[in-house]
């Protein structure tokens, strides 16, 4: 059995969560988003996500393999979809339900390039 | 006293077959009073007749056995089904170890389940949520399948103690003797009687701690009731054959309680309701959630993998766009006798042939200068699914310019695919949009 919420009647609930290749639960850092993210951009989420500010004590040490992922080059993925960090996030939410509340959802995965290929031609 | 010997000694058979010659023909039993008499039933005993009277049936008088036991009967059981659900759950203990640690330390790695957070994050631990989060309960993987596995164990122990055959024993008598006598020896009708079973069915008699059966004679003989005449046939002594009276009556005690009180026992309730769904998973020759699984090779080792989607890749030089197709990476891991000691026992592979610039014609994934420095500064668990998640990060975005792949993407000209087919296909080009690091930036964000 599911609460149905009427759209209209009640302002849309955004939630974002960020995360290496990983995905338990200690390897991600979520956070509710204000509307006025819709149109920022991926790299603007990113960033507000990991800022030391808004971080608890829990989420210090994803945040730290989100940056060791970042710190060289790497891959973003949106729902999936992969993504550039200038990319506006407006386009890549998905409307999704939990326990009876519907959101719109924003998963990130940042990754490091791995180099693939024969180590003995490298 | 163990429960045999109390069986054994407190058996009203052979408690009446103490105080007087007993004899069971056609399963009902007859015993001889002292002193001379001139009744037609008499056994015959050092030139003297003695009486036999009529008794109980066989039956009746092992009821009467059962009922004077029902409280060591009961115990018996009680601690029979204990014991058989302790070992059971000790020797799958111990074989579980390596999935145990699949289950409890790599796969919450690889688990997309944010819902507790999520919880916290929408607030929504409302009273529909709880309701939903019950039911859902209610569904859980553990519901029915302990006591299908319970329902199965004890089918297999009931056969193997079917096949527990009672020790039958012959009779000494020879062929000679039936020639030279002319007896045979004389058989009761059928009855669920273990004496029954004990004898094959023959008529026999208990005189002096000693089993015989009885053989029927035309004439004479030392035994006679009801007009039949009969000689005894030495078989056994009594206490042997109360010690297997007692066996086939342990057997049928144990078989009656896996039948019967099982599944009501105090201790199958208690490790139901411990059971967890890892224990169930843990029982499992393979397993597969989202996007990840196991699958047992053996008692020592098994393999974890994830599964790779569809993917396209993009050729940087050229601006080609190559097709390829979803499949399972793994890694195999084992650990020795006890589940200590857990090892990656091969590095990713695919698990069935799987073409891509990375992969080797026995599919062993090609991860370039990757090392696993991580494992010693990281729970294994953790580091086990990271090697997973990394090896998939390989095959969607290793290929880049100034990589040396296995097989460059111009040799799978086969695999083209144009943009717009891809996007009608939902396909993601997966080593697209690459980022620089601000590594600057984030140093000095951490210092």
């Amino acid at each position: 059995m599911t609460r149905r919420t009427n759209p209209e009647a009640e302002p849309k609930k955004y939630v974002a969560t960020l995360r290496t290749a990983l995905s338990g639960t200690e390897d991600s850092i979520m956070k509710p988003l204000s509307g006025n993210y819709t149109n920022s951009t991926v790299g603007a989420v990113i960033d507000y996500l990991t800022d030391p500010k808004q971080l608890e004590e829990a989420e210090v040490a994803t945040a730290r393999s989100i940056k060791s992922e970042m710190s060289r080059e790497y891959a973003i993925s949106v729902n999936g979809k992969t993504a550039t960090r200038e990319d506006r996030v407006g386009n890549f939410f998905q409307p999704r339900e939990h326990r009876g509340v519907n959101y719109q959802a924003l998963e990130i995965e940042v990754a490091s390039v791995q180099e693939g290929g024969l180590i003995s031609l490298v | 006293m163990g429960i045999e010997k109390t069986i054994a000694e407190r058996s009203a058979v052979f408690g009446l077959a103490d105080s007087a010659p007993l004899f069971v023909i056609d399963g009902r039993v007859h015993y001889c009073l002292r002193g001379e008499n001139a009744s037609p039933n008499t056994l015959l005993v050092k030139g003297r007749k003695i009486e036999v009277k009529e008794g109980p049936l066989l039956e009746t008088l092992e009821r009467v056995s059962d009922g004077k036991l029902e409280k060591e009967y009961a115990s018996y059981q009680e601690r029979f089904i204990a014991e058989e659900l302790k070992g059971r759950e000790d020797s799958s203990a111990k074989n579980d170890k390596l999935i145990r640690f699949v289950v409890a330390e790599i796969f919450p790695h690889l688990k997309k389940d944010n819902s507790k957070v999520l919880d916290k994050v929408l607030d929504s631990e409302s009273e529909a949520g709880k309701a939903e989060k019950d039911e859902r309960g209610r569904k859980s993987i553990k519901n029915g399948v302990y006591e299908k596995e319970i329902e199965t164990y004890a089918e297999n122990r009931i056969k193997e103690l079917e096949k527990v055959r009672l020790k039958v024993r012959k009779p000494k008598s020879s062929k000679l003797e039936s020639i030279l006598f002319n007896q045979n020896l004389s058989k009761s009708s059928a009855s669920n009687s273990i004496f029954y079973n004990l004898t094959e069915g023959f008529n026999f008699g208990v005189i002096s701690k000693t089993v015989y059966l009885l053989a029927n004679v035309s004439s004479d003989g030392e035994l006679s009731v009801n007009g039949r005449r009969y000689n005894l046939v030495t078989l056994a002594y009594s206490d042997e054959i109360a010690a297997e009276y007692a066996a086939e009556k342990i057997k049928r005690l144990s078989m009656e309680a896996l039948t019967t009180k099982l599944k009501e026992s105090e201790e199958f309730l208690r490790i139901k309701k411990e059971r967890s769904d890892i224990d169930e998973i843990c029982k499992m020759d393979s397993y597969h959630e989202q996007d990840f699984g196991f699958i047992k090779k053996n008692n020592h080792s098994a393999i974890v993998y994830v599964d790779v989607p569809d993917y396209v890749l993009e050729d940087h030089q050229e601006g080609g766009l190559y097709q390829f197709s979803g499949h399972r990476l793994g890694i195999e891991i084992g650990g020795d006798s006890d589940g200590g000691g857990i090892q990656l026992v091969e590095s990713p592979f695919a698990l069935r042939y799987t073409a891509g610039p990375f992969y080797g014609g026995d599919s062993e994934l090609c991860m370039g200068t990757y090392t696993k420095g991580y494992f010693s500064r990281m729970p294994k668990g953790k580091a086990f699914a990271k090697l997973l998640a990394d090896a998939r990060n390989v095959v969607l975005r290793g290929y880049h310019k100034g990589n040396n792949p296995r097989q460059p993407l111009s040799d799978f000209s086969g695999r083209r695919i144009s943009r717009e087919e891809a996007e009608r296909k939902g396909l993601e080009i997966t080593n697209a949009n690459y980022q620089r690091s601000r590594k600057g930036e984030m140093e000095e964000e951490d210092d």
